[in-house]
């Protein structure tokens, strides 16, 4: 896993038009609007992890139930 | 005997010990709900009819000498998205103002296989993930009681009852016992059974609960702790149960204590003075008790795991919701149509990407971990906020939360505004027992007493 810095503030309004524009599409332009403050939050958050390097091996977690290294304590 | 202030092991004690029926219990409780919940607003719906017929019932098995389990004649108060047989369930919701399901939540029914004593359901933000509630905190009206377990934590520090179920997707147990001056515990996600709880987020809630001190918390994790196979993140896990007898082992070398790591970095960067001024004092005394307390250093999985937890739970909440959302959205509240109707958007592969970096949080935190008993940090940024337009920030408590962590907060004072002020302690994943264990330890060298707020007394 490898970690790219921080976002730009393009990158960061670049995201957030993405998903507003699909906001609009969904919702409509009004509730668009009133979902701006979540849609920014989310689509930092998306970008951020669609940064995130993963290797092959580093599988999603869903119901965590790997004991942790060296057994269960 | 007064026992608004009476733990669940001390209830239990005196019901055992026939110095107190449960019918006592129940009606004393019945009688603290009444004084003081029509201004504190901490109960949605008070089963007064069905509390008194199984307190009834309790007394009559004990008169034969048979006690139902650790917790005969304990009443306690069960949040209001977790399902109770023929009690009225509304999850904090219009829509479902009259459900009334025909079985208990796996909780409950373990709960009343103890002996507990259902006393009623308590208030939550509408589908754990909505506005604030009505619910008032008793130390002052004008701050948040935080939620989104809002009235289970005003029960128990308010002196209803000595025990109150909540859940927790972010941060709903460990904050609102903080702002109202109790013991809250969250175990490791998949130990404690869901069926019966109304979802948030499939792979990251965890039921949790509030009470008066870390014992009573192990207790009811001996009762609540266990496989089900209808609960696809239950885990089968041999080290589970005897958590309040492990309490009592020495696990720490003699004049020593527990070993706990210290957060910093932006939680500590969030903190108030005040709560940063506390928790140097409350380090302080542990430090003279024989603990070891050192700097933990976050691995850099941590910089996303908010990220991760905000899109996880976005498009979960959306998918739990979409049926009843997209015949009744002008019935849902305005914070859960913003989080349901922007879930709906996520893409699936920012879906998945949060769910890798979250196995890989939890693994870096388990190792970072193993040669601590737990992480030490504030409970919270500061006291309850005097806002009643928020529940609090999670930032606090999510990390830990997404990596299904074990957490608890134990009450060590008071703000300089009168509102109380606590610190929280992550545990290892499944060391839910060496996580109790150090709590006791903090709760028993700080030995903070929590009292009554002043609020409940008067109603």
């Amino acid at each position: 896993m490898d970690f790219p810095g921080d976002l730009t503030p393009a990158q960061r309004q670049e995201a957030f038009e993405r998903l507003h524009s699909r906001a609009a599409e969904l919702w409509g332009v009004e509730r668009a609007a009133a979902l701006e403050q979540s849609l920014r939050e989310a689509s930092v958050a998306i970008a951020r992890l669609a940064s995130v390097r993963f290797s092959r091996t580093e599988a999603p977690g869903f119901y965590l139930q790997e004991p942790p290294p060296g057994g269960a304590p | 005997m007064d026992l608004s202030l009476a733990s669940v092991t001390k209830t239990a004690q005196l019901v055992r010990d026939r110095q107190v029926s449960a019918t006592e219990a129940v009606t004393s409780a019945l009688s603290r709900i009444e004084r003081s919940d029509g201004v504190l607003q901490a109960w949605e719906t008070v089963d007064r009819e069905g509390a008194l017929r199984q307190a009834h019932f309790a007394d009559e098995a004990a008169a034969r000498g048979d006690i139902l389990g650790p917790l005969h004649g304990v009443p306690v108060g069960i949040k209001d998205i977790i399902a109770t047989a023929s009690v009225r369930t509304s999850m904090g919701s219009p829509i479902y103002r009259d459900n009334v399901p025909a079985q208990d939540a796996a909780v409950v029914a373990r709960l009343k296989g103890a002996g507990a004593i259902i006393l009623g359901k308590t208030v939550t933000v509408e589908f754990a993930m909505g506005d604030p509630p009505r619910t008032l905190n008793p130390w002052n009206h004008e701050h948040t009681p935080g939620g989104s377990s809002s009235g289970s934590a005003v029960a128990v520090a308010s002196g209803h009852c000595p025990a109150a179920l909540g859940t927790q997707t972010a941060g709903s147990v460990i904050r609102p016992a903080a702002y109202n001056g109790v013991t809250g515990f969250k175990p490791t996600y998949g130990l404690v059974s869901r069926r019966g709880v109304f979802p948030v987020s499939w792979t990251l809630d965890t039921v949790g609960w509030m009470t008066r001190t870390v014992t009573d918390s192990a207790v009811i994790m001996d009762v609540l702790a266990g496989f089900d196979p209808a609960d696809p993140a239950s885990v089968q896990f041999d080290g589970a149960g005897n958590y309040a007898a492990k309490l009592t082992e020495s696990a720490y070398g003699p004049g020593q204590g527990p070993k706990l790591g210290i957060v910093s970095g932006d939680i500590e960067r969030a903190t108030s003075t005040e709560m940063q001024a506390h928790m140097f004092e409350v380090i302080e005394l542990l430090r003279q008790g024989g603990n070891w307390v050192e700097l933990f250093d976050l691995p850099i999985s941590y910089l996303h795991i908010r990220d991760a937890k905000l899109v996880i739970e976005a498009v979960e909440a959306a998918e739990a919701h979409r049926n009843t959302y997209s015949e009744r959205s002008e019935e849902y509240g305005p914070s859960a149509r913003v989080k349901i109707e922007t879930g709906r958007l996520l893409p699936g592969t920012a879906y998945i990407q949060g769910q890798r970096l979250r196995r890989q949080f939890r693994r870096d935190m388990d190792e970072g971990l193993a040669s601590l008993d737990a992480l030490i940090m504030p409970a919270a940024a500061g006291p309850a906020p005097r806002d009643l337009t928020t529940t609090g920030d999670p930032a606090f408590y999510s990390p830990w939360t997404t990596a299904g962590l074990p957490a608890i907060t134990v009450p060590t004072g008071i703000s300089r505004n009168g509102m109380p002020l606590g610190v929280q302690l992550v545990g290892k994943g499944h060391d839910d027992a060496g996580l109790l264990r150090a709590a006791r330890w903090v709760e028993e060298r700080v030995a903070y007493t929590p009292k009554l707020p002043s609020l409940a007394r008067a109603g």
